[in-house]
């Protein structure tokens, strides 16, 4: 309402002005100046008037202006509706008293006086300014005052027009902030949100319109709440009440999902970091929104990825803090998720290894590759109870926007564990009785083979020429049985006995042990025989000897009937790998049976073409096997044969 | 003066046929066997069964096999070299076994040589001819030691 309709709203008599009220009018008694609340009004009870009246009484009381009238000397004498409901104060409190005491800050009272002086000397005056509520809150207004004068030419009253216009004011300063701000906050790659204390919104950039829909003047001057989802509104403003009492930067929420919401009321996951900006009109915050809906999705297909892993999944960051773990892990452990977040990763190690895990952890940090632990070093867990449990653990690294991060997949090899300690225990306890056995097996061939060779010594003369041969037979029987047995005997140590490496050379062992063979078996009509020099290996010093032995015997007995044999013991080298060999020109054998050469008690000639027990390439092969090394053979029948071995596998160390 | 020889022996085969050897070997001798360790022991010390005898007659030498009833080869060896008056009795561990553990334990113990049973008769003769000749004809026996 105008100031220039305000005249039409006030009812004149004679005697008084009339205002309308609650159904009732308030009558202001016409040259009464000195008034208080009792005396200067009187209420007269009118019950409804005509038409005229109606009008004038829904228009006061309808204005959204504060409609006040004031005595020359600044008393209020009216306070509408209006007024009520822009400072605060009932009727019945601001009647009678000063305007000043009651909505004029202190720093504007010099203002307010000489704007009424104006009033009272020049008949109206219009100001712009700031009012105080009743509460305490600042309201931007503009004001215009006009002074009433009776027939007499003397003031009546003045009559005062507050019109509130903040909102507006804030739009003014928005757009002046925004012509500021503006190449600054459309350059930022985030859609930034400029908020003013009363949490409407005085500057969005580009992105902001992109992201949520919205035209720019769709948002400014309106409450921030209207880009956050309805079931989150009714908190919000308390939040943000909130941080602009503690303003500091920082990311908005405690890590819990925030969600933007569209024009198009869709919703998105954001990620928003708050800082606060104090300007000459006040404190604002500037909200940075990005949409992590991308990142989230990938972030979910990670997790659901992490959650469907056999092992548990342990990711830790360069400080050692768990930062995710799957539900695997949770079982394993018996920690819940939130118990793990954010905690050293030694919560789940042993105490006594902690500290060794820590430098091993920070060893790895430096030079992270995928990698398995726990095959070769004793890993243990613990759980929350305290349980202590053998784990194997791979390593692998995760390059992420938020720095290095190692993932740890972690498996209870406990009952593995307890298996492989049963089958050790059934191994040694196999092992000891086919050692037992073969032990015992002896005692009687030793009874056959004595009172056999007694008879044929003590009776020689009572038995015929068949009798003798039968008992020579039962001789080299239990003799060859002997064989048999020590054999297996020697095979059965060579799986026991302790590997203990050391360099060897190779090419004095074979020497060694041909002179050894050289000496026992009948000599070649022609043998060559050649070692290549310099053959070291990485090996145990008997065990390779035993290798040897059998090696060389076999070549030397395989040769035996060529007229000229050739015997080479050597080596061939293919990047770090040295491979051995031991070849002959000898009687060879098929390849379709290449398979059985190495297995116990296997024999590709008969007895009669060479003695053998069958022992000797298997325990060949299991002196190599347990080196961690490879053995094949290579030959034809008739043209030689060359065994190959190796004392160590692809990756040196591994020991099976 | 015939030498006397302690046979420590389970198995009644491997007991003949080493008496059957003995008795080719040429060298006079009485041979005592006794079927398990403890038997052996009581021998040994004049005790148990054989308290009535003179403990100071002790044997020339002890043929002493490891796997045995009662007390095992190696605790007969360990009480012998711990009582002073047999702690120099020449033993001679006569086995099946060729455990490497087996031998280093004998010899830890005190044995004064380790010798595998063979397989073959002829052969299991002719150890037994040198080890006769050798411990009962060659070697100069240690002075007796007296109880104390």
């Amino acid at each position: 309402m105008r100031p220039n309709e305000w005249r039409g709203l006030l009812e004149r008599d004679r005697k008084s002005l009339r205002f309308c009220n609650y159904g009732r009018w308030l009558c202001l008694e016409h040259g009464c100046t000195e008034m208080t609340q009792d005396t200067a009004v009187t209420v007269h009870d009118r019950g409804s008037d005509g038409p005229e009246q109606s009008i004038a009484e829904v228009l006061v009381e309808q204005s959204s202006d504060a409609l006040i009238a004031l005595s020359p000397e600044g008393v209020v004498l009216f306070w509408s509706t209006g007024a009520e409901r822009i400072f605060g104060y009932p009727r019945r409190a601001a009647i009678g008293r000063p305007l000043d005491d009651l909505v004029v800050p202190s720093d504007r009272r010099a203002e307010a006086r000489a704007a009424l002086a104006e009033v009272v000397h020049s008949g109206s005056t219009l100001i712009e300014t700031v009012r105080v509520r009743e509460d305490g809150s600042r309201v931007d207004v503009d004001i215009a005052m006009r002074a009433i004068r009776g027939a007499d030419g003397a003031i009546r009253f003045v009559a005062v027009d507050h019109t509130d216009v903040s909102a507006l004011t804030r739009l003014r300063a928005a757009r002046a902030a925004e012509s500021r701000f503006r190449g600054l906050l459309d350059a930022a790659p985030d859609a930034m949100v400029i908020v003013g204390d009363r949490g409407r919104i005085v500057l969005v950039n580009g992105q902001t319109e992109t992201l949520f829909g919205y035209g720019r003047d769709e948002l400014l001057g309106q409450p921030v709440e209207i880009l956050v989802p309805e079931r989150f509104r009714s908190e919000h403003p308390g939040h943000r009440k909130n941080y602009f009492e503690d303003a500091v930067p920082r990311p908005m929420g405690d890590g819990g999902a925030l969600f933007g919401r569209r024009k198009n009321g869709s919703e998105f996951p954001a990620e928003i970091s708050l800082s606060p900006m104090d300007a000459e009109d006040g404190r604002v915050v500037i909200a940075a929104i990005r949409d992590i809906s991308e990142r989230r999705k990938a972030e979910e297909k990670f997790r659901a990825l992490l959650e469907s892993a056999p092992d548990a999944m342990v990711i830790v960051n360069a400080r050692g803090q768990i930062v995710l773990v799957n539900a695997q892990t949770e079982s394993l452990f018996g920690y819940t998720r939130q118990e793990l977040l954010g905690r050293s990763v030694e919560l789940l190690i042993p105490d006594r290894f902690s500290a060794h895990g820590s430098s091993d952890r920070s060893g790895y940090f430096s030079r992270p590759v995928v990698r398995a632990m726990g095959t070769l070093l004793d890993l243990w867990g613990v759980k929350k109870d305290g349980t202590e449990f053998p784990i194997e653990m791979s390593m692998a690294p995760l390059d992420t926007q938020d720095g290095l991060l190692v993932s740890s997949a972690i498996r209870d090899i406990t009952e593995r564990r307890a298996i492989e300690t049963a089958l050790k225990a059934a191994n040694h306890e196999l092992e000891a009785f086919s050692y037992s056995v073969a032990h015992d097996l002896r005692a009687p061939l030793r009874g056959m083979n004595g009172f056999a060779q007694l008879l044929l010594d003590g009776y020689h003369d009572q038995l015929d020429a068949e009798a003798q041969d039968w008992l020579v037979e039962i001789l080299s029987n239990a003799r060859r049985m002997g064989a048999l047995i020590d054999a297996l005997l020697a095979l059965s140590r060579v799986t026991r006995v302790e590997i203990r490496r050391e360099w060897i050379d190779l090419s004095a062992i074979a020497r060694a042990s041909a002179a050894q063979i050289a000496a026992s078996d009948l000599p070649h009509a022609a043998l060559e025989f050649k070692v290549a020099d310099a053959l070291y290996a990485d090996a145990d010093p008997h065990l390779a000897r035993t290798v040897i032995d059998n090696l060389l015997g076999n070549a030397w007995k395989f040769t035996s009937r060529v007229p000229h044999a050739r015997i080479e013991v050597g080596a061939t080298d293919s990047g770090d790998q040295r491979t051995f060999f031991v070849r002959d020109n000898g009687a060879g054998f098929d390849m379709q049976f290449a398979d059985k050469l190495f297995a116990p008690f296997q024999r590709l000639h008969t007895v009669s073409e060479f003695p053998g027990t069958g022992i000797g390439l298997a325990s060949v092969q299991r002196i190599v096997h347990r080196h961690g090394g490879r053995i094949w053979a290579e030959g034809r029948t008739g043209e030689g044969a060359t065994f190959y071995f190796t004392f160590h596998g692809s990756s040196p160390g591994a020991e099976t | 003066m015939t030498k006397l020889i302690l046979l420590v022996e389970d198995n009644s085969s491997d007991e003949k046929l080493a008496l059957l050897a003995f008795k080719k070997c040429g060298v006079p001798h009485e041979i005592v066997v006794a079927r398990d360790g403890a038997d052996a022991l009581d021998y040994v010390f004049a005790t148990g069964k054989f308290a009535g005898r003179d403990p100071a007659a002790r044997p020339a030498l002890v043929l002493l096999d490891l796997k045995l009833p009662r007390v095992s080869g190696h605790e007969v060896l360990r009480r012998i070299r711990a009582a002073p008056e047999t702690q120099v009795l020449p033993v001679v561990v006569l086995t099946a076994s060729v455990e490497e553990e087996d031998v280093l334990r004998s010899y830890t113990l005190g044995a004064n040589a380790y010798i595998r049973k063979p397989v073959d008769f002829i052969e299991f003769s002719n150890t037994v001819k040198a080890l006769g000749t050798f411990w009962l004809q060659f070697n100069e026996a240690a002075p007796p030691v007296r109880a104390g």
